[in-house]
């Protein structure tokens, strides 16, 4: 089945899982690869272009219902053998200028140590795609203002 | 399947989720490693000559020599500048000219020389350069640059 390049629905379960997947697991930090590949066109091409409709759908989310913070999916590895569809959530919000960022934790390659990244839609699907997709569920709009102020905190 | 304006999730689930994501988790407990996290090449455009945007420095619409897929640029002269090196491009098809600043590492600068061959591929947020396959760099326009944002937020 060919992949779709994006996508909205994610069931309370797959997120839930993919959340405790994220956040919870004690093995995960060995998940993903460490080797330097050189980066081809086709890749980064795919990132970007999936980063630049992941930011027109939000905007149009954003047009639709007034949110402006999400969780955001990505398919940054193959975790199919757990029937998870994504592997990585960060959370994106729409700055005052316009462009969203995603405020996320990633390790350090090949290590346990880990930092909060505040990145752009670029940076977030450009690290090695299993799957061009994105997902996204939007907070309760009670929860939407007060997201906001944490998250964009310097 | 339409969910975007409900939640499914409820306050206590969400607050409980950033509770973990942004109060220092043990860092074990991360799924993804990132060695790409810092190592988009990106470019910009310092100078230009036959440009539809010539004179903005903050491009827009990206010069027309990088605007076409396809497009073989010479580099015509390397210089080194102030945050890295400055690539002088001419498009083999009608010379048209563009000047990019990369800030990236030197040892991929020092291979990319005058005569090297350059291929561009246009995508909406700005132009691939490619040398043989490999990405060159990456130069974004307005909307690339919307796209883009690196901070390390924690140690």
């Amino acid at each position: 089945m060919t992949p779709t390049p994006f996508s909205r629905p994610v069931t309370l379960t797959a997120l839930a899982l993919a959340t405790w997947l994220a956040l919870g697991t004690p093995a995960a930090h060995a998940g993903r690869a460490c080797e330097t590949r050189p980066l081809t066109t086709q890749a980064l091409s795919q990132g970007l272009t999936l980063a630049q409709r992941t930011a027109q759908a939000l905007d149009e989310e954003h047009a639709r219902s007034g949110a402006r913070v999400v969780v955001l999916a990505r398919a940054g590895q193959d975790l199919g053998k757990y029937q998870l569809r994504y592997s990585h959530l960060g959370w994106a919000y729409k700055t005052a200028e316009g462009p969203w960022r995603v405020l996320h934790k990633l390790n350090q390659c090949g290590t346990p140590v880990a930092s909060l990244y505040r990145q752009g839609l670029g940076e977030f699907f450009m690290d090695d795609l299993w799957r061009p997709e994105a997902a996204w569920s939007v907070p309760a709009p009670a929860l939407q203002g007060p997201l906001l102020a944490l998250l964009s905190r310097p | 399947m339409a969910f975007a304006s409900r939640s499914f999730f409820t306050q206590t689930f969400w607050a409980a989720c950033l509770a973990l994501a942004l109060s220092g988790h043990p860092a074990q407990a991360q799924s993804e490693a990132s060695q790409a996290v810092s190592a988009l090449p990106v470019a910009s455009v310092v100078g230009v000559a036959g440009s539809a945007a010539a004179g903005s420095a903050a491009v827009v619409a990206l010069p027309v020599a990088l605007t076409v897929s396809g497009a073989t640029l010479v580099v015509k002269a390397v210089e080194a500048s102030a945050r890295g090196t400055v690539w002088v491009l001419e498009r083999a098809s009608d010379g048209a000219r563009v000047s990019v600043e990369w800030s990236g590492r030197a040892a991929q600068a020092a291979s990319v020389g005058v005569g090297t061959a350059v291929t561009v591929s246009v995508i909406a947020a700005g132009a691939v350069l490619s040398v043989a396959g490999e990405v060159l760099c990456f130069v974004p326009n307005g909307l690339g640059h919307g796209l883009l944002h690196h901070e390390r937020v924690t140690l």
